[in-house]
């Protein structure tokens, strides 16, 4: 199986070393995998009934199977340097990649000085589904809602006052602002 | 060994039988995990990472994977990062995570718009084709191949907390 060896080649080459670009060969790489792992089924090879019964479960809302996403958000992390954060709802585990009940978000933090702010992409949720704890420098955002499950603990770069915590969730979007702790 | 009991109620094991496609994912996280950990204690040796554009905006990468009857699995990709031919270039707009549903008689397409406002967004139907887009501070576009052909004069729209729902009735004869 050429695709095998290839893939394991890929592996081995990739080091920590070679620095953040990469990790753009790693994305350049698996986008072609999982492209040519889809245009390998050979479509011809399913009848008719099968194909129909294919369209019908997988593709009406309330018959979808959970869905699987997964991403990498790269940014710039404090002090220009690149920052690399995982996000979605696949998860590796001993028994290989499963897809979670819960997704977790799309986050920024930024250090503004005086505050930091955290910003979570949470679409599909209500405001009244969101919730917020803050223990010590870890940030856990969570929602209840039954479709739509997010959570993800963030940690703050330093200690911030919980009381004087300001939140708005708009159009998908959360904000939080958390002064830091010792800067009036 | 309980607290994995625990947790298998609430996932679904992805068996796909194309376990070459997971396989691949997985070694694919556990290098970017690697990249991740380390990146916070050896952050200078990323000296060399140049993304165009990224010193304007946030780069993002993902994919999502349904799973259908007998393991094949659809994947999409969206994000803002696309490979030219100099290499990786962060875009400004972005392509939104889109998910489309055969109800029967309509075609539903759900996108994800986080921070976009109700106002900002462009949908146009042209045969089986939705172009959405947005304009703002956030970019978003997508082109969307719909699994028929739709009527335009069909076409029922919904935005929610960042959540835009897309009705469209299907065309009903000659929609092959």
């Amino acid at each position: 199986m050429p695709r095998e060896e290839k893939r394991t080649d890929e592996r081995r080459g990739i080091s920590i070393d070679m620095g953040l670009s990469e990790l753009f060969k790693g994305i350049g790489s698996i986008t072609e995998l999982v492209s040519g792992m889809v245009d390998l089924v050979d479509w011809s090879e399913l009848d008719e009934e099968t194909l129909a019964e294919l369209r019908r479960t997988s593709q009406t809302r309330a018959g979808a199977r959970p869905r699987g996403v997964y991403g990498v958000s790269v940014g710039r992390g404090m002090g220009g340097i690149p920052r690399v954060q995982p996000f979605g709802n696949i998860r590796r585990t001993e028994r290989g990649p499963i897809i979670d009940e819960v997704r977790e978000p799309l986050v920024d933090v930024f250090d503004e000085d005086d505050a930091v702010l955290v910003v979570a992409e949470l679409p599909g949720v209500e405001e009244n589904d969101i919730q917020i704890e803050i223990k010590g420098p870890t940030l856990k955002l969570s929602t209840t809602a039954k479709d739509r499950k997010y959570a993800k603990e963030i940690q703050l770069a330093c200690a911030v006052d919980e009381s004087k915590m300001e939140s708005t969730y708009k159009n998908g979007v959360l904000e939080i602002k958390l002064p830091k702790i010792g800067s009036e | 060994m309980t607290e994995k009991g625990k947790r298998e109620e609430k996932e679904t094991v992805i068996n796909f039988g194309l376990g070459g496609l997971f396989k691949g994912i997985g070694d694919f996280m556990d290098l970017l995990s690697e990249m991740v950990e380390e990146g916070e204690t050896e952050v200078k040796r990323t000296g060399e990472f140049k993304v165009k554009g990224l010193d304007k905006a946030k780069g993002i990468y993902g994919f999502h994977v349904r799973t259908g009857l007998g393991g094949i699995p659809t994947v999409e990709h969206f994000g803002n990062i696309r490979a030219t031919e100099e290499g990786p270039v962060v875009a400004e707009e972005r392509e939104p995570l889109v998910d489309v549903f055969d109800e029967g008689d309509v075609i539903l397409v759900v996108t994800e718009l986080p921070g976009v406002e109700k106002d900002d967004i462009h949908i146009e139907v042209k045969d089986d084709v939705l172009s959405l887009s947005t304009v703002g501070d956030r970019k978003y576009v997508k082109e969307v191949l719909l699994p028929s052909l739709v009527d335009p004069a069909m076409m029922e729209t919904t935005y929610r907390n960042g959540v835009l729902e897309v009705r469209l009735g299907k065309q009903q004869e000659g929609s092959s």
